[in-house]
């Protein structure tokens, strides 16, 4: 195995968070030692030893590990605190429209066959009802 | 420099290295090691775990590009990561300013 190999070896298993965030920061790692010993060897330095330089250069695999770890914490929980308040703001929005709404209705009167055919509890009662039976009783020929 | 105080200031290069345009992670180490003179001994790991915290707060916004035939994720100012390193540039010209003043002075 390469040091390249390994360093990167050593990051993945130290990463957590989502497979999504930890494969983007593999490949710009990746993309970041390719470059970087490209660069040396453009200057003659020798594969292996570019190699190691670039390795070194990055850094202690752990430390890295964590402080992106941490960056990612912060960010989801940031990405949860949004999302709460996305639901709260829309819930009081519909709420004052329902109110606003109740308001301007309340004013008008509401035919009581309609405002019935609305409550589904209503019309499965009545349903039942026209049946001759109960609505809690199974019908005819059915059940033990 | 050593280490820590790298680090103190390492938002302030990294608003700066991509104020002219977008740049990848290795050409943003590169942009500020070849402009520091290599004065700043950091390794180049530090950059990302930054990148990712200044693109969480909406200063950076990422992207992936082909570059050459080789896929590298760029970053980019946003208009507010714009006006935080102006901010950040006058903070830091004030504060710089004030050290020289007290250290040629005294």
């Amino acid at each position: 195995m390469s040091r390249r190999e390994e360093f990167l070896d050593q990051l993945v298993a130290r990463l957590s968070g989502s497979d999504r965030a930890r494969e983007r920061l593999l490949d710009e790692v990746s993309g970041h030692l390719t470059d970087a010993i490209e660069a040396a060897t453009d200057l003659g330095v020798g594969e292996s030893e570019a190699e190691r330089t670039a390795v070194e250069q990055f850094g202690d695999p752990a430390e890295l590990a964590t402080s992106w770890n941490m960056t990612q914490a912060r960010r989801q929980r940031a990405g949860q605190r949004r999302a709460a308040l996305i639901v709260v703001t829309t819930a009081a929005v519909t709420g004052v429209l329902a109110v606003t709404q109740h308001a301007r209705g309340g004013s008008k009167e509401t035919p009581p066959a309609r405002h019935g055919s609305h409550a589904p509890e209503a019309g499965y009662t009545r349903w039942h009802a026209h049946q001759g039976r109960s609505p809690h009783r199974p019908p005819p020929g059915r059940g033990s | 420099m050593p280490r820590e105080h790298f680090s103190g200031h390492l938002d302030l290069l990294l608003l700066a290295a991509l104020r002219r345009g977008p740049r990848h992670g290795y050409a943003i180490s590169e942009h500020i090691r070849r402009l520091s003179g290599g004065r700043f001994d950091y390794p180049d790991g530090t950059i990302y775990p930054a990148l990712n915290r200044l693109e969480g707060d909406g200063l950076l916004s990422s992207r992936w590009v082909d570059l050459n035939g080789r896929r590298r994720r760029v970053y980019e100012l946003t208009r507010k990561g714009e006006s935080a390193f102006a901010g950040r540039q006058r903070e830091w010209e004030r504060h710089a300013g004030g050290i020289a003043a007290v250290l040629e002075q005294s």
